[in-house]
């Protein structure tokens, strides 16, 4: 297929249908969390302390989360006023209530990838991957 | 999966990076490769329309309103992005102070302003779209024939 023929076989701005697929992934992903009152962000940082073996100091939750000071300042006093999590020292760590949340996050979150997987094998594994791969390849 | 038909530019109000989250999906090769990807793909359309001081959401806003061919209530349009009244409301100034859209008292209600698409605004709006289009055929060509052809697969999957 030459590259006119390729240009003729996509036609302009079906690429948004692929944007579009991705958004109402995202948007599964966040809907399995609206009953657990956590956003994706504060699962991800109750992950992290629950993963911790001790008290994780702020900057350093920022770092692995890749946010800026404000932002996990502003999240630490979210999941502060929930109840899940305490500050210990220099540092913060997951309270009962938190470790029972993450869990329960995780858990629905797992649910909803299944879900979303499961969707997913109307194609091929492989096939897929690789064409993701080339389109990441030609955008970047 | 069933995606429902929509126009090319909506749902980029209110947009968060796929990334950001979910770093459980990780364990999801396929999805976590999926949502990956579309930030890849978004980032590169919004750098196509950025130097012509466009984003997706301003597009997307200027579309539905070049769409609709009439003024357009705000509450219309934020429902119409996916998005909470203060963000359409935000996106609307700063449309309206680059004089790309203009409001206009809402004849059927008073306690509502409509948005109209000004003249520049719709010359705006068609500079966008052909950067798009362009930039799409440019990722596309990049492709070999056989990416293409099974790009069109998923993209027909997706569709269905």
């Amino acid at each position: 297929m030459s590259d006119t023929e390729t240009a003729v076989a996509i036609e302009p701005c079906t690429l948004f249908s692929f944007l579009h697929a991705a958004r109402v992934m995202t948007d599964t992903l966040d809907g399995a969390l609206i009953e657990t009152n956590l956003s994706a962000a504060m699962l991800d940082a109750l992950t992290e302390l629950a993963d911790a073996v001790e008290p994780m100091a702020p900057l350093e939750l920022a770092a692995r989360l890749s946010c800026s000071f404000a932002e996990i300042a502003a999240l630490v006093d979210a999941l502060d006023a929930q109840g899940l999590i305490e500050r210990k020292g220099e540092g913060i760590a997951l309270t009962p209530t938190g470790h029972e949340r993450q869990r329960t996050g995780t858990e629905r979150v797992r649910a909803a990838q299944q879900r979303l997987s499961d969707a997913m094998a109307v194609f091929d594994a492989g096939t897929l991957e690789r064409t993701l791969a080339a389109l990441r390849a030609a955008v970047t | 999966m069933t995606v429902s038909s929509r126009g090319p530019y909506d749902q980029h109000m209110g947009k968060r990076s796929r990334k950001a989250g979910h770093r459980l999906a990780s364990a999801s090769t396929l999805v976590s490769s999926f949502l990956e990807t579309a930030d890849a793909v978004e980032a590169r359309l919004e750098a196509a329309v950025s130097p012509m001081g466009l984003s997706l959401a301003k597009l997307g806003l200027l579309h539905h309103l070049a769409e609709a061919k009439e003024p357009l209530p705000l509450s219309e349009l934020a429902q119409h992005q996916n998005c909470v009244r203060s963000n359409i409301t935000q996106l609307v100034d700063r449309l309206e102070k680059e004089g790309l859209v203009r409001r206009r008292p809402d004849p059927e209600d008073r306690r509502s302003v409509r948005a109209a698409l000004t003249p520049a605004g719709e010359q705006a709006y068609q500079r966008g779209k052909r950067a798009l289009a362009e930039e799409q055929r440019a990722i596309v060509n990049s492709l070999s024939s056989g990416e293409a052809t099974s790009l069109r697969g998923v993209l027909d999957l997706l569709g269905s």
